[in-house]
């Protein structure tokens, strides 16, 4: 999926309960998504349900990614980091449906770049 | 993606009746240009629909809008430089739809140009549509969708390749 760049203040898709990115098609507020950190977790919940995706650049080491309770590899993503290399590749977006979307990576994320895509399907 | 005006933050402009996620049912699966990628499991991610598939050739019903988008996972036999490209081909039709994939193993493109789902959107409202996923140019030799350890022990940093089927109504 295309990369959005995001320019303002609120590019960090976890760090505010209003925007989920600044450019873009999900430059708007919505009011049901509301988002927490708990021990280093960073997680989004709403009322009903949505799809997320998210995609996540880190800034150490490469490795796989889900939302915790979506651990399989068919919905995970590759983080990417910029001197660490693998044979393997594959998207950078996990994927899942449900109303509460927390990453399986709590540290090292660059804020910069992370986003987090939420399509509601169901209120 | 959907977009929503923030005046109608609980509206979707079109509604997302399912989401079914297709993907390989084996793993080491070798490719070059031209392959059609195999599916022979699926998980239903959100609603209730389930699609016919022959030799990774996926029918949707007829009725209704389809988003596919494909993202494929695989090995690279040299890390730096190795590129492969896919799209999404209509079978009837025979000619490719929508917008290529691309996945590339290199450190600068980071998430601006690391990989692009394939995305084609499906009109099979007054008849169904039969499509799959091939491979357009591999950059080398040796691609491999979906390693395991018996490929590359790497294979537990990435996910695996999918087939996404948004059905809309």
């Amino acid at each position: 999926m295309s990369y959005i760049i995001p320019t303002g203040g609120n590019s960090n898709p976890f760090a505010t309960s209003t925007a989920f990115a600044v450019n873009g098609p999900t430059a708007f507020s919505e009011p049901w998504v509301a988002t927490s950190t708990s021990s280093g977790y960073r997680t989004a919940s709403l009322s009903g349900q949505a799809v997320g995706n998210c995609a996540l650049q880190t800034t150490s080491g490469t490795t796989r990614f889900y939302f915790l309770n979506h651990n399989v590899y068919v919905q995970s993503a590759h983080a990417y980091y910029t001197s660490f290399q693998t044979y393997v590749e594959s998207s950078d977006e996990c994927i899942a449906t449900d109303s509460s979307f927390t990453t399986s990576i709590k540290a090292s994320i660059d804020t910069t770049t992370a986003r987090l895509n939420l399509i509601k399907v169901s209120h | 993606m959907t977009y929503m005006p923030s005046s109608a933050s609980n509206q979707t402009a079109a509604n997302v009746a399912s989401l079914t996620i297709l993907h390989n049912s084996s793993t080491d699966i070798a490719i070059t240009a031209g392959s059609v990628v195999p599916l022979g499991s699926s998980i239903q991610s959100h609603g209730s629909d389930s699609y016919t598939v022959s030799s990774g050739v996926i029918t949707l019903p007829s009725g209704s809008y389809y988003l596919v988008r494909a993202a494929l996972a695989s090995y690279g036999p040299t890390v730096t430089g190795d590129q492969i490209t896919y799209q999404l081909y209509d079978t009837s039709g025979s000619v490719y739809v929508g917008r290529r994939g691309n996945l590339v193993w290199q450190e600068s493109p980071k998430l601006n140009g690391g990989d692009e789902y394939a995305i084609a959107l499906i009109d099979a409202l007054s008849s169904s549509q039969t499509i799959d996923c091939r491979v357009l140019t591999t950059s080398s030799a040796g691609f491999v969708l979906d390693p395991s350890g018996a490929t590359s022990a790497q294979y537990t940093y990435a996910g695996r390749t999918r087939i996404e089927i948004w059905r809309f109504s």
